[in-house]
């Protein structure tokens, strides 16, 4: 329920307004904070749209995504990184898309949330407004209320730097039950391809996506093993929970074989079989 | 606050609070267009405006955030010729079912076609993939694009016609327009929530959140006393009766055993009091101040709780029968608490054991059967309460008029609902008036009177104005849903693939009230077994009372069930004795001249009667799909196809299948299916059809139009007897005052019974206006002939219909012409078909695409193809939906935990299967109106088996209980424990 609307005149007042307005909330796209589950909140919604970077621009290896970009804008932007167009993507409803922002996505922070694993696997820094900048997980560490405003979303994408993004959901416009993005060098070691430097965050897990180290720990240096070895290793670490998406049972093996298909299209890009690709 | 923008192409300004959505202040100005699919959950797409040319959904934008941008509605674009052309291609597509959705689709279209003017099938699915639509199946939509992008580039574009039926016919069996398009796709009013007047007051229902508990106490005292409260309902004030609240014929074979209010809640979100009030936001705030005191009883949540002895008895009150005595051994007496029970007549039911109904029958002798057959299986399947969800929720607005209670209702069934809500209300029959609205949407849901109980009777007490319309969760938990089943179905044959016996046993979960808990089960075994030639056959239904949400009717009835139990099974024999399962139907199915033994014992709440078949085109349509599917090249082991189990990467797949990997494999299944076309000797409609003065024609059907197209069919049969256009006829239907009785839709009877009551009516006018006509040029009538369009030629003069309908009002002329038809017949006419389908699984995931789905379908004629071909998608995208990822979850307490479109999943438009194709293969029928049967009801009962099939056929897993979610496929193939 909003009561009260605030439209300030710049990312700055809107700063002020959100430290000092009680029940003040930043006000996006609203495709998450306007839905019916909200209903009954008392919020002070602080417009932001037209006040953030929307743009998204590619500088050498840099990436620089404003807050204020919508995820149809992503979807169609040149020069992304396939995986984050993935990403884009896998929010399969355009008409949301076209609303969405990036510093929704991210500001929502929901377990699922399309955009957050990728921006864990490239270990992006958002820029704030007024305040300095915070690394992906730093941000996601942060009570809601003392994250402040995000200005935009900045993060490499060297050469030679690999990403890769899936998606599991029950249906094609789904909200996913699981997410998972992986990043990683190759170079080539004892006959095969190894994998240096290798990122993994999965959604629908915990709370709120986040990098699993351990599984990066277990497929580091080495060269990716198969599928089924990925899904052995890789299972015994997700405790999800069970819900209306499915059992604990069920969620359990299909993260590990999520992670699997990750792992091979990273391993793999060109075999890359990427169900959310779109125009 | 004061907004301004732009709204289609001029300025605005709306003085609106800081919660308003764009969608609130818009409707509030006038624009209708806007629909409500999901109370702002924003998940349905149905209130989608462009935004600076974007198209969002305006209920999750904030009033506010509009100021000084541009907004577009489609009412706007009714002077654009771009979505002109899009809207008459929708309609040319027959696109337009109920229509709810079809504002938001056109303009999603147009947004589509403005940045991609020749869009790939890929765009196109992209740009509706946020609008839901429950009715068509979306493969028409992709059909419509292509029209509209081809006129705006070459406005001459004439669309390629349509396959055509009966070329002795001048309209039946040709493409018309539906006659309610344009007003549904320009998005005019037209559903019941576009006639709320100033002054209307809501009725909100305080939902129960237990799923069996007495009420110990109510106080409303604080609700009633709120300023803008007009009236508090609970158990204690309302009336004291029981109903049944299915619209059946009467006598119904369903249980009264339900009151407007009771002391006892059986179910989560049952009824515990209602308010009347001046606004929603009131209505609200009142049932918040209503203080209940629970006594709360053990739930029981499932068949086999149900049947446990000593189970908690979910109706406890006094059990009577007005024809016939109770069955012996069950026990009558009340407990002196409960609403009493009444049966019209006796259903083998033992309520006190939560045993709502029963029946058991059959031919032959099924243990001589068994003994005779080489090989016996015996295998369970069980299916989950799926939701109707019409886009349009339950909807009733009730008022006075003339000391009449009048409501605009949102139904299948006006005169059921009058009779019904004449008892529940206490008034007599002439003192009701319905008029059934277009309706968003019913699929069986709204067969059921659901609302209008409630509403009726407050708006008599009151004499205001009252609106009731269900939440999207309501509809979930408080409408009807399809009953859960689980049925074990044991098969003998012999090694050479003859069937020695069936036996279905069938147990149904009718949720806390009776309504359909024998016709559905019954329907389960009805649309099944007579498909099978086999001697011996026999079936045991048991109807249980649990406190899940109510059961009822839905597309299908108890058919898709039944269907899928006995044909999976005949598959699973198939594949015991090594044969190709199409062979093994092939062997046993029945054909022309087959006479159908088992329907001695399935007659409709009456004697039945054995059948013999007429002409039966089930050979012809399998024929057609194993030519489609190069189904011949010999059974695999274990009776799988050559190629089951064939890595989809290796396979030639329709054009637009997903890029798929080596974990999936294919596999294929195939399954005949059939329905029934109304309810012969039980059910009767009517229609009555008058020549106007200016040679033009009044069409006055009870038939109920749910955006089925039944409407258009009875004016294509009116001018098609009076050689007129469809143009000449304007329908009035369902509307309890001005047109005569009409069952309703239900039972697969709109074309047969409404489309025969029109024809006959159409006849009679006929017959009438040649009498009159020779009797004024002094020719003999049976020299006289009805001549397009509209001339009545003689041997020697002619007379136009123009003349006589002139001179009909004239004192000097004949009287008015009014033809007037009744439909009735003892005759069963089945529609039948065949639905072959093609998956690929994942075996490592357990996911499964549908690849390839084809309906081969005999309705016999089909008056508008096109439409009877949207209907055919519409059901089998459902029963995709139903057959993989649909289903109501419940937790320990009975509560649902998926009411909602972001948790209950329904296909959406990128679900469509790569290759969908309906055909028709028309057989015509000897009764029905120039050959047709119906059409849309037994479309559903394909999917869930054919998928089932295929799933085996690809990963070697039986799936026996529905939806084969990716989690069940898994646990099939032994991969979960
Ligand atoms: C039908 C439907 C489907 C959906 N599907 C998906 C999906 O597939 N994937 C997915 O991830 N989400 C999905 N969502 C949820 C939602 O769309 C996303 O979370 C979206 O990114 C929210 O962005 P927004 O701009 O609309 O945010 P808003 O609703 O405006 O805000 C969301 C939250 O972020 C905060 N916020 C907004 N901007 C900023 C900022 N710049 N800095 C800090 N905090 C900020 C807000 O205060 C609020 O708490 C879906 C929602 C709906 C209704
Ligand atoms: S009512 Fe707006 S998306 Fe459903
Ligand atoms: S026509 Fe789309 S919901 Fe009915």
């Amino acid at each position: 329920m909003v009561n009260a609307y605030f439209r300030p005149k710049s990312a700055e007042e809107a700063a002020t307004l959100l430290a000092s307005e009680k029940d003040a909330v930043l006000l996006a796209g609203g495709t998450y904070l306007l839905t019916s589950q909200f209903a009954k909140k008392p919020m002070a919604a602080i417009a932001i749209s037209g006040l953030l970077p929307a743009a998204i621009e590619r500088h050498g290896e840099r990436v620089i995504i404003g807050a204020g970009a919508t995820f149809q804008a992503l979807a169609e932007a040149p020069g992304m990184p396939k995986a984050l167009r993935d990403a884009a993507l896998a929010m399969a409803d355009r008409n949301i898309r076209n609303r969405a922002t990036v510093g929704g996505n991210i500001g929502a922070d929901k377990s699922c949330a399309s955009l957050v694993p990728f921006f864990l696997v490239a270990e992006a820094r958002y820029s704030r407004v007024g305040a300095l900048a915070l690394g992906a997980a730093e941000w996601q560490a942060l009570p809601a209320a003392e994250r402040g405003i995000a200005a935009a979303v900045e993060f490499a994408a060297p050469t030679a730097r690999r990403f890769a993004y899936e998606r599991y959901a029950r249906t094609s416009c789904d909200v996913a039950v699981l997410t998972c993005a992986a990043s990683a060098e190759f170079e080539t070691a004892g006959g095969g391809l190894a994998a240096r430097g290798l990122r993994i965050a999965m959604g629908g897990l915990s709370p709120h996506a986040r990098r699993f180290p351990e599984l990066e720990r277990l497929f580091e240096g080495a060269a990716l093993p198969g599928k089924a070895a990925i899904e052995a290793a890789a299972a015994p670490l997700f405790s999800p929970v069970s819900d209306a998406r499915g059992s604990a049972e069920f969620k359990r093996a299909r993260a590990a074989a999520l992670l699997a298909d990750v792992l091979a299209a990273l391993a793999n890009p060109e075999a890359n079989e990427t169900p959310e690709a779109r125009p | 606050m004061n907004v301004a923008f732009t709204l289609n192409g001029r300025r605005a300004a709306y003085e609106c609070s800081a919660d308003d959505r764009l969608k609130t202040v818009l409707r509030r100005a006038g624009i209708l267009s806007l629909r409500n699919g999901c109370d702002g959950e924003g998940s349905c797409g149905l209130c989608a405006v462009l935004l600076d040319g974007k198209l969002v959904n305006s209920c999750l934008v904030l009033a506010a955030e509009a100021e000084g941008r541009e907004v577009v509605t489609i009412d706007h674009y009714n002077a654009d010729p771009a979505l002109r052309t899009i809207q008459r291609a929708l309609i040319d597509a027959a696109c337009v079912q109920c229509g709810y959705c079809t504002p938001a689709v056109a303009l999603s279209i147009r947004e589509l076609l403005a940045r991609s003017p020749e869009p790939t099938a890929a765009e196109v699915a992209d740009a509706l993939s946020g609008t839901l639509c429950r009715c068509t199946g979306y493969e028409q939509y992709f059909e419509a694009v292509r029209i509209a992008a081809a006129r705006l580039a070459d406005p001459a574009y004439a669309a390629p016609k349509g396959p055509e039926f009966r070329p002795d016919l001048r309209h039946v069996g040709k493409d018309r327009d539906k006659v309610d398009a344009e007003t549904l796709v320009r998005g005019e009013a037209a559903y019941v929530e576009d006639r709320l007047a100033p002054g209307t007051c809501w009725l909100k229902v305080l939902p129960s959140p237990h799923a069996h508990a007495w009420i110990k106490s109510i106080d409303v005292a604080a609700a009633e006393a709120m300023p803008g409260v007009v009236a508090v309902l609970t158990h204690e004030n309302c009336p004291d009766k029981v109903y049944t609240t299915a619209g059946q014929g009467y006598p119904e074979p369903s249980p009264y055993d339900q009151r407007m209010l009771s002391r006892k809640v059986r179910h989560v979100g049952d009824r515990v009091a209602a308010v009347l009030a001046e606004t929603p936001e009131i209505a609200e705030a009142a049932l918040s101040a209503i203080k209940v005191e629970y006594e709360v009883l053990e739930p029981v949540l499932s068949i086999a709780q149900a049947k446990a002895p000593g189970a908690p008895v979910i109706h406890s009150g006094a059990v009577s029968y007005v024809a016939g005595s109770p069955p012996a051994g069950t026990s009558v007496e009340g407990d002196g608490r409960d609403d009493p029970i009444v049966y019209q007549f006796p259903l083998h039911s033992d309520p006190h054991r939560n045993l709502a109904a029963s029946a058991t029958a059959g031919i032959g002798d099924v243990e001589a059967g068994f003994a005779a057959a080489d090989l016996v299986v015996e295998r369970t399947y069980k299916m989950n309460r799926v939701q109707c969800t019409p886009m349009e929720p339950h909807s009733v607005l009730a008022k006075i008029e003339a000391g009449r209670l009048v409501l605009h209702a949102s139904t299948q069934v006006p005169w059921h609902v009058r009779r019904i809500v004449a008892r529940a209300v206490g008034i007599a029959e002439n003192k009701v008036r319905v008029i059934k609205e277009r309706v968003g949407g019913g699929f069986g849901a709204k067969q059921d009177i659901v609302v209008e109980d409630l509403a009726g009777y407050l708006a008599w007490k009151t004499r205001r104005p009252v609106f009731f319309r269900y939440t999207r969760e309501e509809e979930f938990v408080a409408s009807r849903t399809r009953h859960a089943m689980e049925i074990t179905v044991k098969l003998g044959a012999r090694r050479d693939g003859a069937l020695t016996a069936i036996l279905m046993r069938l147990d149904a979960d009718t949720g806390p009230y009776g309504q359909h808990c024998l016709t559905v089960p019954m329907n389960a075994i009805s649309k099944s077994l007579p498909l099978m030639l086999c001697e011996n056959a026999r079936f045991e239904v048991k109807s249980y009372y649990t406190n899940l949400s109510p059961a009822g009717a839905y597309q299908g009835y108890g058919a898709p069930k039944g269907s899928f139990a006995l044909q999976t099974a005949l598959a699973e024999m198939a594949e015991a004795l090594g044969m190709d399962q199409l062979d093994f139907l092939e062997k046993n199915r029945v054909r022309s001249g087959s006479r159908i033994d088992i329907l001695k014992s399935l007659g409709e709440g009456r004697e039945g009667a054995a059948v013999t078949l007429g002409r039966c085109g089930l050979g012809d349509m399998i024929a057609r799909g194993r030519q489609a599917f190069a189904w011949e090249g010999g059974a695999g082991a274990h009776g799988q196809s050559a190629a089951h189990g064939q890595p989809a990467a290796e396979a030639a797949l329709p054009e637009s299948a997903p890029p798929l990997s080596a974990d999936w494999k294919l596999g294929r299944g195939a399954v005949i299916i059939q329905q029934g076309s109304g309810l012969p000797g039980l059910d009767a409609a009517n229609a009555e059809l008058r020549l106007l003065a200016d040679g033009t024609l009044l069409m006055l059907s009870g038939g109920a139009d749910l955006g089925t197209g039944l409407d258009t069919l009875t004016a294509k049969l009116a001018a098609e007897v009076l050689g007129l256009d469809p143009e000449d006829v304007t329908v009035i239907s369902g509307d309890t005052d001005s047109t005569p009785f009409d069952k309703g839709a239900y039972a697969s009877s709109g074309t047969y019974f409404s489309g025969g009551a029109a024809l006959r009516a159409a006849e009679d006018l006929r017959a009438k206006v040649i009498a009159t006509a020779a009797a004024l040029l002094g020719e003999k009538p049976e020299d006289l002939r009805i001549e397009p369009r509209g001339r009545v030629v003689g041997l020697r003069g002619e007379i136009s219909l123009a003349k006589l309908g002139h001179l009909s009002v004239q004192g000097e002329g004949h009287g008015e012409l009014v033809g007037f038809g009744t439909f009735k017949t003892d005759h069963a006419a089945f529609p039948f078909g065949a639905h072959f389908v093609q998956a690929a699984v994942n075996e490592r995931t357990g996911e499964v695409k549908i690849l390839r789905y084809h309906a081969y379908q005999d309705c016999g004629t089909p008056i508008n193809p096109a439409l009877a071909r949207g209907q055919v998608y519409g059901a089998a995208l459902k029963a995709i939906g139903h057959s993989l990822y649909e289903e109501m979850l419940y937790d320990e307490r009975g509560r649902c935990l998926n009411p909602r479109f972001l948790d209950y999943k329904i296909p959406t438009i990128a679900e469509v299967p790569p290759d969908f194709r309906v055909e028709l293969m028309p057989v015509e029928d000897e009764v029905g109106p120039y050959g047709a049967k119906s059409v849309s009801e037994i479309s559903v009962n394909g999917a869930a088996p054919a998928i089932a099939i295929a799933i085996h056929d690809a990963v070697g897993a039986w799936v026996r209980e529905w939806p084969f979610t990716p989690e069940r496929v898994l646990r099939a193939m032994g991969k979960l424990s």
